[in-house]
């Protein structure tokens, strides 16, 4: 049997990786690669908080399969974005990207 | 005494922090999502073990398979790849990675000490001996069975939450669609990339 508490813990260190990485990182695919993995060390913890009291009630679950199919969302729209920007950019780092609106409606 | 189930739970453990610190470090950005498709199926393992196969195999097909393959191609597709972790020199390094390991250890500390300073307290103490997390006594019908009531559960009082997924997922493909197949101006783009273009008869830039 393995203790709760380290289902917790691990998820803990995960999300505060992912948190470290998306405050560090300066790419937008690694931003988006550590928001990814904030959003596991989330459904780890409900995972684990849906199996500490038996399995009788699956909330746990059911909010870990809606958590999958935001990040798929996210992911998507996500990455259609990175391409977008690369395309007008020709590159996806977020320190040297300051606007998206076009010059003349920045200029008004 | 750590039983088996425990000692496979503290090595998935180690390789899927190790797969996440790798995703910071490596240089390039291809490489990173192939550590993050490493750290996702480290993580499908450690749902197994809690006795979740169901959201294993939501990890498995959803992230290992969908988004793992969006990342490469779009790693493929916008490469930028100058990237240092943690500055060249080494005392550079040292300097920068310093801070870094403190900031990271205090946000780790604060997120783990309130959930098990709470499920060490004696309230929580006798309420957690149900816990299946790494129960290796299980059988395959109760997966099963676990499957019909998750599947039953979802369907009755969590039913709106399909069409709401739905939707979302139409929406981003619809949204994802429709900015990457539009086609750009050349005084549209930035100075950078109008340069680049300039000496070709495109007008515009798809």
């Amino acid at each position: 049997m393995i203790p709760p508490e380290w289902y917790l813990a691990l998820s803990g260190f995960l999300f505060a990786g992912g948190l470290f990485g998306v405050l560090t990182q300066k790419n937008a695919m690694r931003i988006l690669i550590s928001v990814e993995i904030m959003l596991n060390s989330a459904n780890l913890a409900f995972v684990a908080f849906n199996g500490m009291f038996g399995l009788t009630n699956f909330d746990g679950w059911i909010f870990s399969l809606m958590v999958i199919g935001v990040a798929a969302a996210e992911a998507a729209i996500g990455l259609a974005i990175f391409l977008s920007v690369y395309r007008n950019f020709g590159e996806i780092t977020v320190s040297n990207i300051f606007g998206l609106r076009e010059e003349k409606e920045a200029n008004l | 005494m750590v039983d088996f189930i425990q000692i496979v739970f503290i090595l998935v453990s180690l390789f899927v922090l190790f797969a996440m610190y790798m995703t910071w470090t490596v240089p390039k950005t291809m490489q990173a999502a192939y550590w993050l498709i490493m750290f996702l199926v480290g993580i499908a393992v450690l749902f197994l073990l809690a006795n979740s196969e169901i959201i294993f195999a939501f990890q498995i097909s959803i992230y290992g398979g969908g988004i793992s393959v969006l990342l490469l191609f779009a790693a493929l597709l916008a490469q930028h790849d100058d990237y240092t972790f943690v500055g060249d020199s080494l005392s550079g390094k040292i300097i920068a990675i310093i801070p870094q390991l403190i900031a990271y250890a205090l946000v780790a500390f604060n997120l783990i000490l309130l959930p098990v300073l709470a499920l060490t307290s004696d309230e929580y103490a006798g309420n957690i001996t149900t816990s299946v997390l790494g129960d290796s006594g299980l059988t395959v019908d109760q997966a099963f069975k676990n499957t019909a009531d998750f599947s039953a559960q979802l369907w009755s009082t969590y039913a709106p939450i399909i069409p709401f997924l739905a939707m979302l997922l139409l929406t981003a493909l619809l949204g994802s669609v429709k900015l990457v197949i539009r086609e750009w101006e050349l005084e549209e783009l930035s100075d950078l990339m109008r340069d680049r273009y300039k000496g070709t008869d495109r007008e515009v830039i798809a």
